[in-house]
């Protein structure tokens, strides 16, 4: 078929852009260091004791790769969970994962807690905030997405009205400003440890989703239509939104909560490669983390300390979501 | 997989490289105030400071020249007039700040110590530390174990906390910018002026004790275990919000209400809060508004919730006299600011205000 | 092979309580039956239930040779091409895990082709008009292999020309590939034209079942819709046609 060998140069053509994306980015920092420096660095690890390899090796590279890792993450559950709740203006925060493990997170910096408990508060209540989404579906003793869509936005007020309590507990002067920060969201504290705990749910995750990619687009029809079909929906769906579930309690793990990503880079992926999951799900996955990256590149370099991630993600996600909103109404006009 | 091996082990022994080189010249150890054992080099003259309190104790120091790095926040901090004791301070590149830091920026201005807050992320002293470069954490406070990074940390006596806590402090901070003489003149100076100052006032009960309440921005104010309570001690009153409110925070009108201080200070550097009380029509029925007892501090008269030597030394005293000018009818309180800056800030000290 | 592949015995089923005194027929491959009943009478839901959408207050129904459902309406939330929606018809014969193969994509392709929609294969289902997206649809039940086809009023938005063209299918689905074809209708004279046998739903909970010429008669049409027929014989046209008689006060 013409249309599989021209997604299959798409694909590759996205894959080398990412990569070449990457290396740009190792390339860019407060640091100056030529480019020719930072492939000869990467090229020669058992450099001695240089900072320029130290930069590139212990700074840079884990913080692209992280940033890679997050942004593919929410690219790829904004796409699958569109795709579940067959509606484009799904988040990924729609599930509640996001506002619980905010919540983990806030809690662990008002209480002090070390950065490893404080990545395992984030995670817990983040799984946690699923687990009583369809704990409320349970009672309703209904499960269709109608229901799991109201769940999420009750746990995620109800969490965001915790985070608000825990701000307003915090001393104004010594942890306000770190809860603040967190919140929104940032790479600068990146290391290969926190590269390690977000790449295995994502590689983990990640597999489950890619495979599971055709079910997926029997999930996005109705519920008669699906069921008339032959497909279990209730457990297909709870596989899906837990490995999901997975992805963004890791990325806010590691990363703080970080919007608009999830949301911008599946409609930019649809308007590519058209809507069909076994597409669409890869192309998220690197559009997602090459944005992240030249984003993060934003963050660092555009001033000298560091600029929260999610406030440029909501900066530069707002204009690129309403220029394709305007544009692929006058595209799939044609 | 192996890959990955490889990965983590040459990032492991560039790292311990780095490390065995930096060892090579580091020539002592000290504690900072977060109990951290830190090793530094033996001299120290590119510093960078991402607290506004350890700054200013540096430029009382006279170590302001081996400041390269800033926190991006002093202006609001410190006030835009602090420039005035540190002309540089503009051209100063600023990496980071009390929460964040920007490690490439660090790496580029190759600083021999950073300074941080206690309260700084967890997360950044480690990767600053990481990076090879010896982070010292300033707290001004002598906590107990465990509670070093705490807020409100659970305070035995909060007088004895916070006057070893800034001795401890500022020897510290002397001793890693190799300014012993300087920090034990700084503690002398400080701690004589303020037995001096408080003697007047020493003697008043608490029931007849001014009852005052420190207005910051937004109904923000400081509760108990912070210096400003104790300031207003030294200086004769009471913190009206010190029974109930711990730490620094936001509280209600009616709490104020409730409390009805006869005097309300705003710090120097939120000159807008004092005509924000004075207009706003909620807070006319307060007594200190009645009778026009809302008072802008001077700059020196720092009422943080961290000490400050300026404060201790002439803050107290000017805040006393304001309280009960009949005790100090013969002490010039502008002569003994005007003393201690020429000391410490080595310029004329110039009210803007009152 | 004069085992029913679909019967249903002493079924009760309805949305809360059950709508009819339990229902009993079958369906023999080849056969086509048509399902006759007033709007909102329960041949929608009679549909859901044989499909396990919604469930059985008693009795049963076996199914031999998979069931597939052709909607009355498709409204996807996404833009699908054609060939990406029949193809989901395939769910059945894909892994969980697995990709549809050429083979999957070959039934597609061959289904489109016996639909005589292969040119339409590309473009989006939303843009498609509604007769067309029929066609998808019936494509999409064919591709998956089921010896028993349901269609929930295939005719109904449909214009004439597009009726003859979906009453064909059927005839073609039972009589060339053996299929046992059940579809709901409100129009008797569907029943008439292509249906061997009617299960015909009536008020108060009543039904008949059985062929056609026994089941669709001028007195069951009275009682079923309230409106008075005639089934008139025509000298050049091999079937007989129910006119309705309407009456309209001026």
């Amino acid at each position: 078929m013409p249309s599989e060998a021209r997604f299959r140069a798409l694909h590759a053509g996205l894959i080398a852009l990412t990569l070449l994306l990457a290396l740009v980015s190792l390339g860019l920092g407060q640091y100056h260091l030529p480019i020719g420096d930072v492939v000869t660095h990467l090229l020669h690890p058992y450099a001695p004791n240089e900072i320029a390899g130290q930069v590139v090796w212990t700074v840079r590279l884990p913080r692209v790769v992280m940033a890679f890792l997050c942004g593919a993450a929410l690219g790829l559950s904004g796409a699958t969970l569109q795709g579940v709740f067959r509606n484009p203006l799904v988040d990924p925060h729609i599930i509640g994962v996001t506002s619980g493990a905010a919540f983990g997170g806030t809690l662990a910096i008002l209480l002090g807690l070390s950065p490893l408990l404080m990545m395992s508060s984030t995670f817990s209540f983040g799984l946690a905030a699923l687990g009583l989404v369809y704990l409320i579906a349970t009672l309703q003793r209904r499960e269709s997405t109608l229901v799991l869509i109201l769940s999420g936005i009750i746990l995620s007020g109800f969490f965001a009205a915790l985070v608000s309590l825990m701000q307003y507990l915090a001393d104004t002067e010594e942890v306000l400003p770190n809860i603040v920060f967190w919140l929104l969201g940032s790479f600068a504290t990146a290391n290969w440890h926190k590269v390690m705990l977000v790449a295995g749910p994502v590689l983990l995750a990640g597999s489950v989703l890619f495979a599971l990619r055709w079910r997926i687009n029997l999930l996005s029809l109705d519920e008669k239509d699906a069921r008339a079909l032959g497909v279990s929906i209730k457990p297909l769906r709870r596989g899906v939104l837990v490995s999901c579930a997975l992805l963004v309690a890791a990325q806010v793990a590691v990363s703080g909560s970080i919007a608009w990503v999830g949301l911008v880079i599946p409609h930019l992926a649809r308007l590519l490669v058209g809507a069909d999951h076994r597409r669409l799900l890869p192309t998220a996955f690197w559009l997602g983390g090459g944005f992240m990256m030249a984003v993060d590149d934003l963050a660092r370099t555009l001033t000298d300390a560091e600029i929260p991630i999610g406030i440029i993600t909501a900066l530069v996600g707002a204009p690129v979501f309403t220029f394709l909103l305007i544009y692929s109404q006058r595209w799939s006009a044609r | 997989m192996s890959r990955r091996h490889r990965l983590y082990l040459c990032t492991a022994l560039a790292c311990s490289a780095f490390f065995a080189s930096a060892a090579a010249h580091a020539d002592r150890t000290v504690t900072d105030q977060l109990g951290r054992q830190v090793t530094l080099p033996d001299h120290v003259h590119r510093v960078v400071v991402l607290q506004h309190q350890t700054l200013n104790l540096l430029v009382q120091l006279n170590a302001q020249d081996d400041i390269v790095g800033v926190m991006s926040s002093w202006k609001k901090q410190l006030g835009p007039q602090f420039a005035r004791f540190m002309p540089k301070i503009t051209t100063l590149p600023m990496p980071g700040d009390l929460t964040q830091a920007n490690i490439e920026s660090l790496l580029a201005l190759h600083p021999q110590v950073v300074f941080v807050a206690n309260y700084a992320p967890t997360e950044m002293i480690q990767q600053i530390q990481n990076a090879g470069i010896p982070v010292v954490a300033i707290s001004l406070r002598e906590d107990a174990a465990g509670e070093k990074n705490k807020m409100n940390p659970t305070m035995a006596n909060e007088e004895q906390a916070y006057n070893d806590g800034l001795k401890q402090g500022i020897r510290l901070i002397g001793d890693v910018v190799e300014r012993p003489k300087e920090a034990e003149a700084l503690i002398d100076y400080t701690f004589r002026a303020r037995a001096n100052a408080n003697a007047a006032v020493a003697d008043i009960p608490e029931d007849k004790k001014v009852r005052v309440y420190m207005a910051n921005p937004d109904l923000n104010t400081y509760g108990s275990g912070k210096y400003t309570g104790l300031m207003m001690k030294h200086a004769g009153a009471l913190n009206v919000a010190a029974a109930t409110v711990k730490g620094a925070r936001q509280v209600s009108l009616e709490q104020v209400l409730q409390w009805n201080p006869q005097v309300i200070f705003v710090q120097d550097r939120y000159p807008e809060v004092v005509k924000a009380i004075e207009s706003d029509p909620q807070w006319q029925a307060i007594d200190a508004v009645k009778h026009h007892r809302v008072w802008l501090m001077p700059e020196y008269a720092k009422a943080w919730g961290y000490p400050m030597p300026e404060a201790m030394a002439i803050g107290e005293l000017w805040m006393a006299k304001k309280l009960y000018p009949e005790r100090y009818k013969d002490i010039n309180v502008d002569a003994q600011a005007q003393d201690y800056y020429q000391h410490f800030y080595r310029v004329s000290w110039k009210s803007h205000a009152l | 092979m004069n085992t029913a592949s679909l019967s249903v015995s002493e079924l009760l089923f309805g949305h809360g309580k059950p709508l009819f005194a339990p229902l009993s027929f079958a369906c023999q491959p080849g056969n086509i039956w048509a399902v006759l009943g007033a709007n909102g009478r329960g041949k929608s839901t009679l549909l859901d239930t044989l499909t396990g959408v919604l469930p059985v207050f008693g009795g049963q129904f076996s199914i031999d040779g998979g069931v597939s459902v052709v909607p009355q309406s498709f409204h996807p939330a996404f833009a699908w091409q054609v060939e990406d929606v029949v193809l989901m018809g395939r769910a059945r014969h894909v892994g969980l895990f697995s990709q549809p193969s050429t083979e999957d994509r070959q039934q597609v392709a061959q289904a489109l082709a016996q639909l005589n929609i292969s040119a339409l294969a590309q473009q989006h289902v939303g843009t498609l008009s509604g007769g067309q997206q029929q066609l998808v649809m019936i494509a999409r039940a064919l591709v998956s292999g089921s010896q028993n086809i349901l269609l929930d009023e295939p005719c109904s938005a449909l214009d004439l020309a597009n009726q003859q063209v979906v009453l064909q299918l059927i005839s073609d689905l039972a009589h060339r590939q053996q299929r046992s074809v059940l579809f709901t209708t409100h129009d008797p004279t569907h029943a008439l034209q292509v249906a061997s046998h009617t299960l015909m739903l009536l008020p108060a909970g009543k039904w008949l079942a059985g062929k056609t010429e026994d089941v669709v008669t001028d007195r069951h049409l009275l009682q079923a819709y309230g409106v008075p027929v005639r089934t008139l014989t025509l000298e050049d046209y091999p079937r007989q046609v129910i006119a309705p008689l309407f009456s309209i006060e001026r």
